[in-house]
C-alpha cells in the first residue's frame, strides 16, 4: 500500500516538476547551446508600440553564415535588411521563418518590417552589425 | 452496532432492470471492479494535471499568440467543446472526478493521493451557513463571464485564472471540510452541476430499505473501521456534502467520484443509466441560487452569441477593455442582462402564468424558482449552439499546437504547420438550428408538466401539489 502512495506521488512530482524542467531546460538551456553553435538568432517581432523588433541589434561576422528564426508576436510582419539583399515574406503571427544568409561586407545594416502593422510601423527598426 | 448491520442483507443481486433506459451499470463485473479500485479517480487526475501542467506553463511563458498557444486552444477549444458536448450532456459532472484544479488541496487534506485514511490534515471547518449555496460561484462565474472576451484569447490571462483556482482551491482544502471549493466557489461547478439533471447516468441508492437501516452511513461520514469488517474497500464521506443513501435524488452536486460506492459497506449504491433531463422532474431541492444559475447561463449564451458572434465591433472592442468607459458600459449591459433583466422577464411571464390560471395562486416565488428549471434544456442547447460555432472553425489549430505548444518553433509530431481548416462552416446553421429547436421543444415540454392548463382545458397530467398556474404563457417566455 505504501508503495502504492509513493508511486502515486512520484507520478505527480515528475508531471508537475519533473517535466517542465526537462521542457524549460531543452528551450532555455540546450536549444539556444545548440543553436549559438549553429549561429541561429532567434527575432520575435513586434509592433512599435509594443517593443519593436527583440532583439533589435544583431551582431554578426563577415562571410559566416548567418541563421535567421524569425516570428511574430502580435500581428503579420516582414522582415528586410537593407544593403544585405534579404528580405522575408509576411511573418504571420506564431509563425516562424528561417533566412539564412551570408554577409559580404561589413558595416550597420538598418532592418526594417516591411508590412504596415501599426500607427508607429515606420519606427520599427533595428540594425545588423557585420563585424570583420 | 456493526453486528445489527451484518444482518441486512446485501444486495448483491440487482433489481431486474425497469425499461431500456435504466441499466444498472455495477451490474457489470469490470465496470463494478473498476470503480472499487481506489486508484481509478488518480488515474483520470493524472493525465489532466499533466495538461493542466503544460497549460499553466503555456499561458505564461508561450506566445501570446492565442492560436499557436496550448493554453487557448486546449482550455477553451478543446475541454470545452469535450466539456460541453460531450462529458456534461452524456456523464454529468464526470469532470469533477478528474479535475485537476482541487486535486492538490484535496491530495493535502486526505493525506494520500489514492489511499483511504481515515484522519484528514487542515482545519476541517465548516463552510459559513450563509453562504451554503451558489451565490459565490454565480458571481464568480458572472466575472469571468464578463471577461470572457480577454480570458478566452489571452494565455496568460487564462493561465493566472487557472492557477490562481488552483491556489484558492488548495487554501479552501487546508482551512475547510471536504471540498468545500468544488460545492460552493467553484465558478464551472455551479453550471455542471445545472446541466447534469440532463445527463443520461445518475448515481444512486439501490434499495431504500438498506440504507435506512444502514447504521454506518459511510456514503456520507466515510469508511470507518466498523463499516469496513461489513464491506466497501474503504471510502471518504461525500466530499461534495452529499448524502447519497438519504435519497440523492439530483445529479446537481454529485461528483461522480465513487467514493459513496466504494464506502458503502453493502454495495448498495450504484450507477445507472436513464432517460435525459430526468432529474427536472424532481421538485426536491430547488432553489433561488440554482434558479439563478439558469438565467445567468442562459443569458450568457446569448450575450456570447452577440459579442463573439456578432458584427458589431464596438461591443467587441468594449468587451477586450479596450477603454475603461466602454468597459463600464459592456460591464453595466452583460450583468445587467444575465443578472437583472432576464430574472425580470422570468418573474414577468412567471407572475402572469399565475395570474391567468386562476384559482387558487401558488407561492409566486416557489414558481419563480420551479419555472427557471424550464430553462435548463433550452441553456444547455444554447451553449451546445453556440460552441459548435467556434469549436468546428477553430478546432484544426490543435494539431498544429500539440506539435508546439508553447510556439516556440517545436514541431512534436510533425503537425505543427497544418493550416487552420474550418470543418464544414457551411453545415453550421443546420447543427445549430436543430439544436436549439429541440432544447425549446424540451424546455417547452418540462415546462407544460408543470402547471395545468388555462381554465376550460384540461391537462393531461395531474397538477403537481406545489403548484398550479398556466404553463402556457411560460411557453410565450421559453
Amino acid at each position: 500500500m505504501r508503495r502504492l502512495e509513493w508511486t502515486a506521488f512520484l507520478l505527480v512530482l515528475l508531471t508537475v516538476v519533473g517535466i517542465p524542467v526537462v521542457i524549460l531546460a531543452y528551450q532555455f538551456i540546450y536549444y539556444p547551446a545548440v543553436a549559438s553553435a549553429s549561429g541561429e538568432i532567434t527575432i520575435i517581432a513586434r509592433t512599435h508600440e509594443a517593443g519593436g523588433w527583440l532583439p533589435s541589434e544583431i551582431v554578426v561576422r563577415r562571410g559566416e553564415k548567418v541563421r535567421l528564426k524569425v516570428t511574430s508576436a502580435d500581428v503579420t510582419h516582414g522582415l528586410r535588411i537593407r544593403g544585405l539583399k534579404v528580405k522575408s515574406g509576411p511573418i504571420t503571427p506564431g509563425s516562424y521563418q528561417i533566412i539564412e544568409f551570408v554577409p559580404q561586407k561589413t558595416g550597420t545594416f538598418p532592418f526594417y518590417c516591411t508590412v504596415i502593422c501599426s500607427p508607429e510601423h515606420t519606427e520599427m527598426q533595428g540594425e545588423v552589425i557585420v563585424e570583420p | 452496532m456493526a453486528q445489527r448491520s451484518t444482518a441486512i442483507a446485501r444486495p448483491i443481486l440487482r433489481p431486474p432492470q425497469e425499461v431500456a433506459w435504466r441499466k444498472d451499470l455495477l451490474g457489470y463485473r469490470p465496470v463494478r471492479w473498476l470503480v472499487r479500485q481506489r486508484w481509478l479517480q488518480f488515474a483520470l487526475i493524472l493525465p489532466n494535471l499533466f495538461v493542466f501542467t503544460i497549460v499553466i506553463m503555456a499561458g505564461f511563458l508561450g506566445t501570446p499568440i492565442g492560436a499557436k498557444n496550448f493554453a487557448i486552444i486546449f482550455v477553451w477549444i478543446v475541454w470545452w467543446a469535450l466539456l460541453i458536448l460531450v462529458l456534461v450532456p452524456f456523464g454529468a459532472r464526470i469532470w469533477c472526478a478528474m479535475c485537476p484544479i482541487p486535486a492538490v488541496g484535496e491530495w493535502m487534506q486526505r493525506r494520500a493521493f489514492i489511499l483511504w485514511k481515515p484522519k484528514t490534515f487542515g482545519l476541517a471547518r465548516k463552510w459559513p451557513k450563509g453562504l451554503r449555496n451558489l451565490w459565490v460561484a454565480n458571481f464568480g462565474f458572472a466575472s469571468i463571464a464578463l471577461t470572457s472576451a480577454v480570458l478566452t484569447t489571452r494565455p496568460i490571462v487564462t493561465g493566472a485564472v487557472l492557477l490562481g483556482l488552483v491556489i484558492i482551491a488548495a487554501v479552501t482544502h487546508l482551512v475547510f471540510e471536504r471540498r468545500t471549493f468544488c460545492r460552493y466557489l467553484c465558478p464551472v461547478g455551479g453550471f455542471l452541476g445545472l446541466y447534469s439533471m440532463a445527463a443520461p447516468v445518475e448515481v444512486r441508492r439501490v434499495d431504500a430499505e438498506v440504507c435506512r437501516q444502514c447504521q454506518f452511513k459511510a456514503c456520507f461520514r466515510g469508511s470507518t473501521e466498523a463499516s469496513l469488517r461489513v464491506g466497501g474497500v474503504g471510502g471518504y464521506g461525500c466530499p461534495n456534502f452529499e448524502f447519497p443513501g438519504a435519497p440523492m435524488e439530483r445529479n446537481t452536486y454529485c461528483l461522480l467520484c465513487t467514493e459513496c460506492i466504494k464506502a458503502c459497506p453493502y454495495e448498495n449504491i450504484t450507477i445507472r443509466t436513464r432517460p435525459f433531463f430526468q432529474d427536472l422532474q424532481v421538485e426536491k431541492g430547488r432553489k433561488l441560487d440554482e434558479a439563478y444559475k439558469a438565467f445567468i447561463m442562459l443569458g450568457a449564451a446569448i450575450m456570447y452569441s452577440i459579442v463573439m458572434l456578432g458584427p458589431w465591433g464596438r461591443i467587441k472592442d468594449w468587451a477586450n477593455f479596450t477603454s475603461f468607459s466602454g468597459l463600464l458600459l459592456y460591464a453595466a449591459i452583460f450583468l445587467g442582462s444575465i443578472l437583472v433583466a432576464a430574472p425580470a422577464l422570468h418573474l414577468v411571464f412567471t407572475w402572469l402564468s399565475r395570474v391567468f390560471a386562476g384559482g387558487s395562486r401558488p407561492d409566486l416565488k416557489k414558481l419563480f424558482v420551479d419555472y427557471a428549471y424550464t430553462l435548463v434544456p433550452l441553456g444547455l442547447a444554447g451553449w451546445i449552439a453556440f460552441s459548435f460555432s467556434f469549436v468546428l472553425p477553430n478546432i484544426s489549430y490543435a494539431l498544429s499546437v500539440l506539435s508546439d505548444p508553447f510556439g516556440w518553433g517545436w514541431d512534436l509530431f510533425g503537425t505543427k504547420g497544418y493550416p487552420w481548416t474550418p470543418y464544414a462552416p457551411h453545415l453550421l446553421p443546420y447543427i445549430q438550428v436543430p439544436t436549439l429547436l429541440l432544447g425549446l421543444v424540451l424546455s417547452i415540454k418540462v415546462g407544460s408538466r408543470w402547471g395545468i392548463p388555462l381554465p376550460g382545458k384540461t391537462s393531461p397530467h395531474p397538477p403537481r401539489p406545489g403548484g398550479r398556474s398556466s404553463p402556457s404563457l411560460h411557453t410565450w417566455q421559453v
